[in-house]
């Protein structure tokens, strides 16, 4: 068995490895493709860990936690910003609150909760469209064989 | 193939579509995606609020250090003024960047680009006016001028060098910031910032001076002189000063007559009037009250849109000889007053030269600008307030649409108006183009720039051109001012201070002026123009050309020089050992020949501080820096000292002591404030009722004067009331006048009207604070308003609260029509030179309405507000070069290398 066949037999499997392996990368994409302040590469980075775990609903948690923490990282590291004041973060959660009559730390929720939705859309689709093209590819296999059983016959 | 799986895979993309439409459709200005997300969205509000501990901008080929202290006032070492340029550019505009960027498109005409139309067109109307009144557009062509003379002139090199280098460090951080760490305001408007240019810097320079320069009561004068007659308008709007007005400069000896300045001296023209053009009679006063008229709603539009930013340009300054102190040295307090709004229309810094150990000064900046306006250094301090001097004429202009009617020295002759057409681009809509024609009066060969037609509205087409063009000092191409706010921080004495001025051409600004060795003066420079064309100043009314619209045919009121720069009036060491101004009349028309101006603030903020010194003096109290805080925090009002007792005195031969109770409580709280006893007598504090009763009277009684004039001659909101001054005079000297008669019968006279106003004000006040009078504090119609960029965010203002003061008083408050105070000391600055002499590392009191740092997010949002509004002052921490910055202060380091 060559290289690229033991990486597709690996690929079909459908186990908790995948989900790790997809979570992680779509942690890490994610923490990357985020410095270029677009929010919808979080759509990517989620899209790539989906099309690996293929399971449609591991693929759901995995983009809902991978962004809500890639987010949520974002988040942490705001508290640094502060310098001479570590009360900026408080500060400006507080002045945002003033703003939109929405207190600061649900607003932040409320941000990771859209992340991890940005995250499932993109893991989910992935996830599905893996499945379709197995089964496509697949059910071209099964054909083959078939033809050639037949033609040993 | 799996149905079941094709169906799970429609419903996740139609999600997919869903989601990613709900996070991109604009919501509050923009998607909730670009909102939410930690980098670039709203989050990024947090940026640039605070300092690091320490911060390197490195390749910038500008080299320099920057300690910021506990207020975040930066102190900036370097060895080069381009470093200093670049720094400043840098550090401005991590402070302020929106703020600068925003006031520099809103000047430059660009507001629709961005924002659209507006309301109302209003975004478009303001880029009509800007572009109008063109502070691009000169400032571009000051800025080809000045390229040209720095090949040169050496010092003309350092100012564009210094400029270039500012324009690179504002640019440095906007490289820094893009794509994603954008100041929070861009992110909600979905905009990116444009970088800076040296003209950006100009145009700013050249809105000021305008803002500074222009008003337009020459056409109030006009309206009423065709109404009433010039000699009325004389009357109550005099050309002198009243008797009991103090000047900014007393008993100014001016030059030998026989010398160059003589003002009597005239060019040799003979004129030929032409057919065509309106001799200056009856006739030609009608047209020109006519257009006046016409062009009203532009000039009012002028003062929503923009004096709004700039109302009542005054302030105040005074110093104070050694022999007056008690520490045997000057001291010297100044309190522009500007529009108070956050962040702050100054920026403090302070800047050492460590190549130069003599260079070292600290004073306040406008943001966008390179160069400190007021300040102070190791040797000397200034300050200065508007002169309000009449340097804006409005001519009378015949023309055709192509060309117009212009009378040179000899013959008359049809010169081709200059056209240019301005295109505004609009968000979300096609360009609108707008098109100027500007006339040229350069019989002075100064005076080679263009003077534009007012339209009588703001559509743009040639229809709705007016006659009337528009010419002041601020559109000269001359660089005077920049020459010296670059030498005036580098000044050791009182010749480098004299030196530095005389190039300053505009906006009028009464400099104030002190140094170590204990020299005082004050000097309103400006360029002043001349109008005797016809070998006098007079026209053939005897009245002064330029108090009225001029003709602009017939070459009579033509601009003929500018008063020589000795003949300007000012003092240097004046006999009564201390110098005060507050935009009041320059000087006493009997003692000077050049005529300057009529429309001067009133009198009161500069007889108020002349009068708290002469006390000093007579009681043979030395002055200190304690009392100088008092007087810029003075809210006496001198006007409550002249009308209350006749008010009083009114009441008391009128009613007796039969009154009903609610007039009764309102003289009986009146009478208190008159009493002399009384240490709150006729101060406007807020926790007081008397100035709410005051001040509200005191508008009736100015309306019920004069508006019944008004309204007879046609005349509504075209022409303003006379000032309280000219009230002040008819109440005390000629109580029978005319003006007191309302409705023809005998008997009203000033008395009458001073207890019907009073009357219509108990009315008011009750309806709108209720029927206790106690209760009808000054804090409660009385309001600060301090909004966060021209209230572009309310949640970002700071909380309103009652306050002190009046528009009479020296620590001025004036409020609008809601009652809301939003002009004011913009800085309040006083120097103590005996601390100068000794090397104190606090040698001044300093302080802003706002704090360093425009971000609402900041500690540094209003930190110095606080000292502000608490009549305090924090300390201008001044060490002279940099191992004198005691490190335990140094909040924050920045390296530029």
């Amino acid at each position: 068995m060559n290289k690229l066949a033991r990486i597709k037999e690996w690929y079909l499997k459908d186990d908790w490895w995948h989900f790790i392996i997809g979570l992680t990368l779509i942690y890490m994409l994610g923490l990357i493709l985020e410095l270029t302040g677009l929010w919808w590469t979080m759509i990517i980075a989620a899209a790539i860990g989906g099309a690996i775990i293929k399971h449609g609903g591991k693929a759901i948690i995995a983009g809902f936690v991978g962004v809500f923490f890639v987010w949520g990282s974002y988040f942490l590291s705001f508290l640094s910003l502060g310098y001479s004041n570590p009360f900026l973060f408080i500060n400006f959660l507080n002045l945002i609150g003033s703003v939109i009559g929405i207190n600061g730390g649900v607003l932040i929720f409320i941000s990771l909760l859209i992340g991890g939705l940005v995250g499932v859309i993109g893991s989910v689709n992935a996830a599905y469209l893996a499945q379709i093209i197995i089964k496509i590819t697949l059910k071209e296999e099964i054909e083959t064989k078939k033809s050639l059983s037949i033609k040993t016959k | 193939m799996n149905k079941k799986l094709l169906a799970k895979e429609a419903g996740s993309v139609t999600s997919l579509i869903l989601i990613i439409l709900v996070l991109t459709i604009p919501f509050l200005g923009i998607g909730l995606g670009d909102l939410l997300n930690p980098v670039g969205g709203v989050w990024n509000g947090m940026l640039y609020a605070e300092y690091p501990e320490v911060m390197v901008i490195d390749q910038s080929g500008y080299s320099g250090v920057v300690y910021r202290d506990e207020l975040a006032i930066p102190h900036i070492f370097t060895a080069r003024s381009v470093d200093l340029g670049y720094i400043v550019g840098y550090l401005q505009a991590y402070d302020r960047l929106f703020s600068i960027d925003m006031q520099r498109r809103q000047i430059s005409g660009w507001l629709s680009e961005i924002l659209g139309a507006g309301t109302n067109n209003a975004n478009l109307e303001s880029d009509k006016l800007m572009r109008l009144f063109g502070f691009r557009r000169l400032a571009t062509e000051l800025w080809n001028q000045m390229l040209i003379e720095a090949k040169t002139d050496p010092e003309m090199k350092e100012i564009v060098d210094v400029f270039i280098a500012y324009s690179a460090g504002v640019n440095r951080f906007i490289a820094d910031c893009l794509p994603n760490k954008l100041p929070l305001e861009y992110v909600y408007l979905g905009l990116q910032p444009i970088n800076w240019h040296p003209i950006d810097t100009l145009t700013l320079a050249k809105y000021m001076s305008f803002a500074l320069c222009y008003n337009d009561v020459d056409l109030d004068m006009t309206i009423l002189a065709e109404k009433f007659g010039k000699n009325v308008t004389v009357e109550l709007v005099p050309n002198g000063p009243y008797d009991f007005e103090d000047v900014v400069i007393p008993n100014f000896t001016h030059p030998d007559n026989t010398t160059d300045g003589n003002p009597y001296q005239s060019l040799d023209l003979s004129l030929e009037l032409d057919s065509k053009s309106l001799n200056d009679d009856g006739s030609f006063l009608t047209a020109a009250a006519e257009q006046a008229i016409a062009i009203k709603s532009i000039t009012n539009k002028f003062d929503e849109t923009l004096k709004n930013m700039i109302t009542d340009g005054c302030s105040n300054n005074w110093v104070v000889n050694g022999s007056l102190t008690d520490t045997g040295y000057p001291i010297l307090c100044g309190d522009p007053h500007l529009p108070l709004m956050v962040p702050s229309i100054w920026w403090c810094m302070h800047a050492v030269n460590t190549s130069n150990p003599e260079e070292s000064f600290y004073g306040v900046s406008f943001p966008g600008t390179p160069i400190i306006q007021i300040g102070f250094n190791q040797k000397v301090a200034w300050s200065a307030t508007v002169t309000a001097v009449d340097v804006t004429d409005f001519y009378y202009e015949i023309h055709n649409g192509t060309h117009y009617l212009w009378n040179n020295s000899y013959t008359a002759e049809w010169r081709p108006l200059n056209k240019t057409t301005e295109i505004i681009n609009v968000k979300n809509s096609a360009p609108v183009s707008f098109d100027l024609l500007c006339t040229k009066h350069d019989l002075n060969e100064m005076d080679d720039f263009w003077c534009p037609i007012i339209p009588s509205d703001l559509s743009g087409d040639f229809h709705s051109l007016t006659n009337i063009s528009i010419k002041s000092t601020y559109m000269m191409p001359n660089s005077g001012i920049l020459k010296f706010f670059m030498k005036m921080p580098r000044a050791q004495n009182v010749t480098d201070y004299l030196n530095a001025l005389e190039p300053y051409a505009y906006p009028g600004q009464n400099f104030i002026f002190a140094d170590i060795a204990g020299n005082i003066a004050l000097y309103p420079k400006a360029f002043y123009p001349i109008r005797n064309a016809t070998g006098t100043q007079f026209d053939d009314d005897n009245n002064y050309r330029g108090r009225y619209i001029m003709n602009g045919s017939t070459g009579k009121d033509e601009w003929t020089g500018y008063i020589p720069f000795e003949w300007i009036p000012h003092k240097v060491n004046p006999d009564q050992m201390y110098l005060a101004s507050a935009n009041q009349r320059t000087v006493n028309t009997t003692e000077y020949p050049y005529y300057m101006g009529y429309a001067f603030e009133e009198g009161y903020r500069g007889m108020r501080i002349n009068m708290l010194i002469r006390e000093k003096i007579s009681a043979a109290e030395k002055i200190s820096v304690e009392d100088m805080k008092d007087f810029q925090h003075d809210v006496y009002d001198i006007a409550a000292s002249v009308f209350i007792p006749e008010l009083l005195d009114a009441a008391e031969q009128f009613y007796g002591g039969l009154t009903t109770n609610l007039l009764n409580d309102t003289l009986e709280e009146l009478i208190w404030w008159n009493n002399s006893a009384n240490s709150m007598q006729y101060q406007m504090f807020r926790n007081l009722s008397a100035p709410t009763i005051f001040d509200h009277w005191l508008n009736d009684y100015q309306n019920l004067t004069f508006s019944n004039e008004w309204i007879d001659n046609g005349i509504y909101g075209e022409a303003r009331y006379p000032q309280t001054m000219c009230l002040q005079n008819l109440t005390i000297n000629d109580k029978s006048s005319k003006w007191f008669n309302l409705t023809g019968n005998a008997g009203e006279n000033a008395t009458y009207i001073m207890l019907k106003a009073l009357n219509e004000t108990i009315e008011d006040l009750t309806k709108e604070l209720g029927n206790i009078v106690s209760q009808w504090n000054w804090s409660r119609v009385h309001i600060m308003k301090i909004e966060y960029l021209q209230g572009f965010m309310p949640a970002f203002d700071y909380p309103t609260y009652g306050c002190d003061g009046s528009r009479r008083t020296l620590n001025v408050a004036g409020q609008n029509s809601k009652g809301e105070v939003k002009n004011g000391p913009s800085e309040r600055m006083i120097v103590d030179f005996a601390k100068l002499v000794s090397g104190d590392l606090y040698p001044a009191l300093l302080t802003i309405p706002s704090g360093q740092n425009g971000n609402p997010a900041s500690s540094h949002y209003s930190d110095i507000f606080q000292y502000w509004k608490n009549y305090d002052y924090p300390q201008s921490l001044f060490p002279r070069n940099i191992s004198a910055y005691p490190t335990n202060l140094i909040y924050s380091r920045v390296y530029f290398s």
